[in-house]
């Protein structure tokens, strides 16, 4: 139940369908086969069953549906997919919102000093 | 000088690269000096807000123009003679008691020059092309017009060919007056949104 | 703090940080000659039939943000004149500096006296009797009608696909009513994506300020006028729940 290949073959056309082009994965940016590489790490080493994080995918696309034309830009599988596994880490108590926050803001500055100054 | 922009050009240097770029579109067919002319004589003298002020004054004393007015802009308008450039698809919103209409674009600068004549340089600034959709109130305030709160201020942004004039409220105290004499208290600001007419002295 | 995607450095609506309007009572219609100038030869181009795309709207949002903001507004349409010359073949980036050395280095010398009759008559038609608005109907009805409620889309600008868009980013994801239905209006993002003609019907569409500002005045509201293309009626809620919403 969670193997690779369960998270690959679960919900081959549903809702929260992981996004494909000729039936490979596709990932428009980095940070979204990250996303999708540490959620498969996480679930295969025990800490959830996806099955879980799959029901919270299927709320947050289904609050997107909910709120948005079809055909809108904004439309992105692997921001609702991280929004996902963020609920989930916290409600498991493994991570929580402040934590995040406080990380993306250490990222951000780290990655503002990477482009405006060269570190050696 | 009296600069309103932020340019960090020299003017003088301006003029001339406009001069040599006029220069190459001439040679081209593209342009010629009598045709820019043409238009900087129109724009500069022949076309301006006396125009807006002769349809609101209409308006005014008109019961049955006004209803046209804001059903059809273009050819009610056109009643009066006027038609043209930046007015082929006018709209006519009205204030009233309960909602005061002010006009903007955000996006560049869309304003009815047939009625109007050229937009004021504030109107073509970020300053009110950012705030006024978002904070009307503070923005009418420098204006010099305030407005009660239970009063519905209705920002038009002139996204589209739609070119919109305000149909400002007729000051109190006017009953008497020619439409020519209305025309004349008409001002500018006021079919825009940024001032309301004032009531004759008396 | 709302944050919104902006469609480009034009695109200001509910911009901070902008500070006072700066009002000059009774100006002139440009503060310098060649702002007359710039204004009549980009209109005189118009006539004359310098190809579209790319447009002058389309030329000028293509600029860097800080790069639109220093510049001042005629300033911008010289560039964007200079620029659709060029993108249309009709003047090189060469013989533009070639010509501007030369004027710089002789200030004084005339400009070539070329009368062109059709050019002046046209330009005297455009100012007296505008642009001819496009069809007043097309073969699909309007797909909403004045009181309908309607969702907006995001629209979001990447290029080469999608380089222009007249929704501005404080309208995109939306609810509004539609206040009235305009007159069919040819689509700019189609042109200039592709070149193509197409028309589609447009509609003022009423927004409530405090569903985009929390904190803007209860009553307030923004007209937008929105392509058919950029509204959905997707996931809507009943009119009702919309006019009850606090």
């Amino acid at each position: 139940m969670n193997t690779p290949i369960d998270i690959l073959s679960a919900d081959a056309t549903g809702p929260a369908a992981l996004p494909r082009r000729n039936g490979e994965l596709v990932f428009d940016a980095p940070w979204e086969s990250r996303a999708f590489g540490a959620a498969v790490a996480m679930s295969q080493s025990g800490m959830y069953r996806f099955d879980e994080l799959r029901d919270l995918l299927i709320a947050e696309i289904g609050q997107w549906e909910r709120t948005h034309c079809s055909d809108d830009d904004g439309w992105s599988y692997y921001a609702h997919w991280l929004t996902a596994l963020e609920r989930l880490l916290a409600q498991l108590n493994l991570l929580d919102a402040e934590e995040i926050e406080e990380r993306m803001r250490t990222i951000a500055r780290h990655q503002e000093d990477e482009h405006g100054h060269r570190h050696d | 000088m009296n600069h309103h922009h932020t340019t960090t050009t020299d003017p003088s240097y301006l003029a001339l690269r406009m001069k040599a770029v006029e220069s190459l579109l001439i040679e081209k067919g593209m342009v010629s000096g009598e045709a820019i002319d043409a238009i900087t004589d129109a724009y500069e003298h022949d076309i301006g807000p006396l125009r807006g002020a002769g349809v609101v004054a209409r308006a005014w004393v008109d019961e049955e123009y006004k209803r046209r007015l804001l059903s059809d802009g273009p050819a009610a308008i056109a009643e009066l003679g006027i038609t043209g450039f930046g007015a082929e698809v006018v709209v006519v919103v009205e204030n009233t008691p309960q909602v005061h209409n002010v006009v903007v674009c955000t996006l560049c600068s869309c304003y009815p020059w047939a009625l109007l004549g050229l937009p004021p340089s504030w109107y073509k600034t970020p300053q009110y092309r950012g705030r006024i959709v978002r904070w009307p109130r503070e923005v009418l305030a420098e204006f010099g017009v305030t407005l009660p709160n239970e009063v519905e201020i209705r920002v038009w942004d002139s996204s589209s060919d739609t070119r919109y004039l305000v149909l400002p409220q007729r000051p109190a105290g006017t009953e008497g007056l020619s439409e020519r004499d209305l025309a004349a208290l008409v001002t500018r600001d006021a079919m825009i949104g940024t001032g309301v007419v004032a009531r004759p002295a008396a | 703090m709302a944050v919104f995607p902006r469609s480009g450095a034009h695109d200001l609506g509910g911009m901070e940080g902008l500070g006072p309007v700066p009002i000059e009572a009774d100006e002139a219609p440009w503060h310098e000659v060649w702002e007359g100038r710039t204004l009549g030869a980009t209109l005189a181009a118009v006539v004359s039939g310098m190809l579209v795309p790319p447009t002058h709207r389309a030329v000028i949002e293509a600029l860097h943000p800080v790069t639109y903001l220093s510049m001042s507004y005629y300033e911008l349409w010289l560039y964007g004149l200079e620029q659709r010359a060029i993108a249309t073949g009709v003047l090189t980036q060469e013989e533009i500096e070639a010509r501007l050395a030369d004027t710089l280095s002789n200030p004084d010398a005339p400009i070539p006296e070329d009368r062109n009759p059709a050019i002046l008559e046209g330009v005297r038609g455009l100012i007296s009797q505008g642009v001819p608005p496009g069809p007043e109907r097309l073969e699909q009805p309007p797909r909403f009608t004045r009181g309908d409620v309607v969702r907006t889309k995001r629209i979001e600008l990447r290029a080469p696909g999608r380089p222009h868009t007249r929704i501005p980013g404080y309208a995109q994801d939306r609810l509004g009513v539609v206040e009235d239905v305009r007159r069919p209006m040819l689509l700019e993002d189609a042109l200039v994506a592709s070149g193509e003609v197409r028309f589609e019907h447009v509609y003022a569409v009423r927004l409530r300020t405090r569903d985009i500002w929390p904190d803007a005045g209860r009553r307030d509201t923004i007209v937008v006028d929105l392509w058919e293309s950029y509204l959905c009626d997707d996931a809507l809620p009943a009119a009702n729940e919309y006019e009850e919403q606090p």
